[in-house]
């Protein structure tokens, strides 16, 4: 795959959590970062073949990281957005923010 | 540790179940990294209810994408929804077609529900024994230490002593927790009087390992140190209900116990046992095993260290015990510690028996579907016009297929609800007749993994029979096809087909067959083997002494003294007698002994018995050179033995064994210079499938002066009746009630009841592999028959003819015949060659019975040839009463 591969919602804000949790992006925190947005349990099948796509895609690298005694020495997987996948992000931020523009009675609450 | 963690149950359903784009990346992996950590923060029942929930998830999800002809949400595959409908109208169009040919359908669906049931029964027992959770949490990760020491007979793995686990378990570092622990029996002082109980005394650190938590109450403290001695009982939920009317203000109650009184510290849940259902309570071990490094009888259980793998413990502990013999000058060249799994080790031995089944039914189960493969090829012969048309109407190969294949999955399904009740039936069955000494038996209950399990046998069958057929059909020749009036093209091909799948049936049923032959031979050698003593007319039991009155030898003579006497009293009984080991009971008592003549370098092995009164007379065993043990033995005296016909013979040959001398070593410790003083006949003690390998009898009232321990107080009464033995055993208990009031007296039994229990597992392999291949054997003659009939059938035309030119009746009998004989010939070859090189896999089951017996396999297929001939005969007389006129004028 790689190149010019789209991005869904879910692989979005998939890439926002792991952008947000910086060298704590692990799948468990990931997933708990998304729950506290979407507000509901996010499925580890949907998160990982996410996590999957994406790597496969090119837009994120990982590598497993041995960590802190806390977790009795379990090694985990750190998560990191590729250039790439940060283009894409702009990308689709700019795309939105452009048909967004002037709406405001949409997304400003009453 | 820097290692993924392994896949635990859950997570290899995943890699199989799902497809392999999706389990093959991060999303195990992740998982199992996740459970982990689940593991050490939350406790591993959370974690692993938390990876059962993701599984489930998952692999529902999965489905649901495929149904709606998602893949894995990327929108290949046919259009959404597509895929569902197209499955709902095949679906129908099968209901349709099932309730067409009720006959065929019948058929079909008994046939697969006897098949599929009989797999599911057996199952239902693996199941239970082998994958169903033992009462602790993550059960499978509890291993167990024993010793190893090669050539020490009754699977050459012993336990250790207390010592030595103190010593191991303070050195090692492969162990999260390890514990020790020992099955021991509690008279326990009641109201009623005296009980006796089964419990377990445990070291604190196997509660630990079990990782369980009392219903009621805490589990004995840790504080109490490696040994875990201390004066806290933990009750079973039943011996709670029973003695403290479940009463929940139970916690600091005492239980008295004869030699000790101990504080009820918790109670478990109704579920929990542990090591095996029957133990009541839970002690703290005794601190008096410290004394003997060799008493070698404590079983372990623990859990590894994260990341420590059973090689490196093994590798650990032999290091340290290499240590400890240095420093306590105890040798162990010869014995090294192993560590097993403990699942493995507890039912490991049924596993033997359950193998046996599930290889028969398997037999029954791939019969079958060869069997329906026939049938539904047969059947849809008379379909073809059907498919043809379809396919000029524009179905694809696809649609053709896939229509074929689901309706033998709705076939399938309505057989795999059939075999759902059936293998209820069937397991009812089993587990009241022979499974009945199964470990873990009373969980032999139908749960969701059976009915998953049968759900998928029956996915399997639908496919394995309906494939070949489906492929058949949905390769219809269109045009041609629906421009002759009979289809006849490919009638080469189909009968080839249907032959080859009626010679796979008599291959397996030949091999089921003989496996059956030669399990029934070897049952009958080893029920006919001669005991070496006489079982009729006696009655056997265990009792038991203990309080003040009975601690010192001669308070125990006396007793034993007065017992006899009374005995003796008792209406009906010849002889009554004491031995520590029963003929063909659970236990007995083997040491290392020498020859002294050769010096103590060559070691021999043999059974230690000790009797008392009138043991050799009252078992029927004979003295065939000197003396049995009489009042002129006193209890100072040196010691003098007895031996057996085979250990006399192997050191001194016939006739002159009287006036040898033995040395016997063992936990009882060294024992120089023991007299033999008589030889008796050889005994199978044990059990009746291995030879002696020798006996050492000694008297009780020697025996006791020198080994306080087996002293007299717990053993077995033997006693010889006149009449039925059964009838006595209220007047015993009462007589020797009268000179003991406290005595305890359990496991009564005539000793033809041990005898047969000893066959009882033979008896029932033989009776189960045997049904099962009647099964297998009718089956096949059914489908030789069918094929016969329907190639008689097709055969009708060429056949008038023939007999139109001139062949004669008994000509037309003998080619339809010739040809019929021919499919069952080749697979009686090929099925004698499999059983010859595969009757390997039987041999540790077989007694006195070579694995390729000549005499059973002839007759196996001597057996089965003639009833392939008859079978052969019906459709053969079909078409030796042709009438060419009749036929030709039809055609």
């Amino acid at each position: 795959m790689g190149k010019n591969a789209g991005l869904g919602e879910f692989e979005q804000l998939v890439l926002l959590a792991i952008l947000q949790l910086k060298d704590d992006a692990n799948a468990p925190s990931i997933a708990q970062c998304l729950e506290e947005s979407a507000q509901r349990e996010v499925s580890r099948g949907a998160l990982y073949s996410a996590l999957d796509r994406l790597e496969k895609k090119e837009f994120l690298t990982w590598a497993v990281k041995a960590t802190a005694a806390g977790d009795r020495g379990h090694p985990k997987r750190r998560f990191e957005v590729t250039e790439e996948g940060k283009g894409v992000l702009r990308n689709y931020r700019a795309a939105l923010l452009e048909l967004w523009d002037g709406l405001e009675e949409v997304w400003v609450a009453r | 540790m820097n290692s993924i963690p392994p896949t635990p149950f859950w997570g290899r359903l995943l890699l199989w179940v799902l497809p392999k784009e999706k389990s093959s990346g991060l999303l195990v992996e992740e998982l199992n990294l996740e459970y982990a950590v689940k593991r050490d923060q939350q406790g591993l029942t959370q974690a692993s209810q938390w990876y059962r929930r993701q599984t489930v998830k998952i692999i529902l999800h999965s489905f649901r994408d495929w149904l709606a002809g998602d893949r894995w949400g990327r929108g290949i595959g046919p259009a959404k929804g597509q895929r569902l409908a197209n499955l709902a109208r095949d679906i129908r169009m099968a209901g349709r077609s099932i309730r067409k040919s009720p006959a065929h359908s019948i058929a079909v669906i008994a046939t697969l529900g006897i098949a599929i049931g009989a797999n599911t029964a057996v199952f239902n027992a693996v199941n239970a024994l082998f994958l169903r959770p033992l009462p602790y949490p993550a059960p499978e990760e509890l291993v167990m230490v024993n010793r190893f020491s090669p050539g020490t007979g009754n699977g050459d793995v012993s336990n250790l002593s207390l010592l030595d686990f103190v010593d191991l378990s303070a050195r090692s570092e492969s162990f999260a927790q390890w514990g020790a622990y020992r099955t021991s029996r509690e008279t326990h002082l009641t109201s009623r009087g005296a009980e006796e109980v089964q419990g377990a005394e445990m070291t604190s650190g196997a509660w630990q390992a079990l990782g369980v938590t009392p219903m009621l109450g805490t589990l004995p403290d840790e504080v109490e140190g490696a040994t875990g001695t201390g004066h806290a009982v933990v009750l079973s939920h039943s011996f709670w209900t029973r003695e403290f009317g479940a009463d929940s203000s139970v916690l600091g109650s005492v239980v008295d116990f004869q030699d000790r009184s101990l504080m009820v510290s918790g109670v478990m849940p109704e579920n929990f046992y542990f090591p095996t259902p029957e133990p009541e309570f839970w002690a703290p071990i005794s601190g008096s095993y410290l004394e003997n490094r060799s008493a070698w009888f404590l079983e372990t259980v623990g859990r590894l260290a994260a990341g420590v793998t059973i090689e490196a413990a093994e590798v650990e502990l032999d290091r340290i015990v290499a240590a400890l013999d240095v420093e306590t000058g105890q040798d162990t060249e010869d014995s090294e510690l192993i560590v097993r799994s403990r699942l493995d080790a507890y039912v490991g031995e049924s596993s033997t028996l359950l193998g046996l089944l599930a290889g028969a039914v398997g037999f029954v189960l791939a019969i079958a579907c060869a069997n329906i493969a026939n049938l539904s090829i047969t059947k849809s012969s008379s379909r073809m016009r059907e498919f043809a048309l379809r396919k000029a109407l524009g179905a694809g190969y696809g649609r053709l297929f896939s229509q074929a294949l689901v309706e033998s999955l709705v076939l399938a399904t309505l057989g795999g609800a059939l075999a759902l009740g059936i293998g209820y039936g069937i397991t009812e069955i089993l587990v009241s007749t022979g499974l009945s000494d199964l470990p873990r038996r009373e969980e032999i209950t139908m749960d969701w993994r059976v009915v998953l399990f049968t759900v998928g046998l029956t996915v399997f069958s639908g496919i394995a029979f309906g494939l070949v057929p489906a492929m058949r059909n949905a390769r219809a020749p269109s045009a041609d096809y629906l421009r002759e009036s009979s289809g006849t093209g490919s009638n080469k091909d189909r009968m080839k087909l249907l032959n080859g799948l009626a010679a796979l049936q008599v291959v397996l049923a030949i091999v089921l067959t003989s496996a059956a032959g030669l399990l029934l031979n070897s049952f009958l050698r080893l029920a006919s083997v001669e005991p070496g003593f006489v079982a009729e007319n006696t009655l056997t039991m265990r009792m038991r002494v203990e309080g003040d009155s009975y601690r010192e030898p001669e308070q125990i003579d006396q007793f034993h003294t007065a017992m006899y006497e009374r005995l003796k009293a008792v209406p009906g009984i010849v002889h009554a007698a004491f031995t520590n080991v029963v003929p063909q009971g659970p236990n007995s008592l083997s040491a290392t002994y020498y020859d002294l003549a050769l010096g103590l370098t060559q070691e021999y092995s043999a059974d230690l018995e000790v009797v008392d009164g009138e043991y050799f007379t009252a078992l029927g065993i004979r003295v065939q050179t000197g003396r049995q043990f009489d009042e002129t033995d006193l209890p100072d005296d040196p010691m003098k033995v007895l031996v057996s016909q085979t250990l006399a013979d192997r050191h001194w040959g016939r006739g002159n064994a009287i006036g040898q001398t033995l040395s016997i070593d063992s936990e009882l410790r060294l024992e120089n210079n023991l007299t033999v003083i008589g030889v008796v006949n050889d005994v199978k003690k044990s059990n009746l499938e291995y030879d002696p390998t020798g006996i050492v009898y000694f008297d009780r009232a020697q025996f006791r002066r020198r080994h306080g321990f087996v002293s007299g107080r717990v053993g077995h009464l033997v006693l010889k009746v006149e009449g039925d033995p059964v009838a006595l055993t209220a007047s015993v208990t009462a007589a020797l009630r009268e000179v003991a009031p406290r005595i305890i007296i359990a496991d009564v039994k005539t000793l033809n009841e041990r005898l047969g229990l000893t066959v009882a597992e033979p008896r029932f392999r033989a009776w189960i592999v045997a049904s099962f291949s009647a099964i297998a054997l009718l089956l096949s003659l059914i489908g030789i028959y069918g094929v016969l009939n329907f190639s008689v059938a097709q055969r009708l035309r060429e056949l008038a003819i023939r007999n139109a030119l001139g062949a004669t009746s008994n000509q037309l009998l003998s080619n339809v015949m010739f040809r019929g004989m021919a499919v069952v010939g080749i697979g009686i070859f090929v099925g004698l060659s499999i059983a010859l090189f595969g009757g390997r896999a039987l041999s540790s089951v077989l007694y006195g019975i070579a694995p390729n017996d000549p005499m059973t396999l002839s007759a196996v297929s001597l057996a089965f040839a003639l009833a392939a001939l008859a079978s052969c005969y019906f459709p053969a007389r079909r078409a030796a009463r042709i009438d060419p006129q009749a036929v030709l004028r039809d055609q």
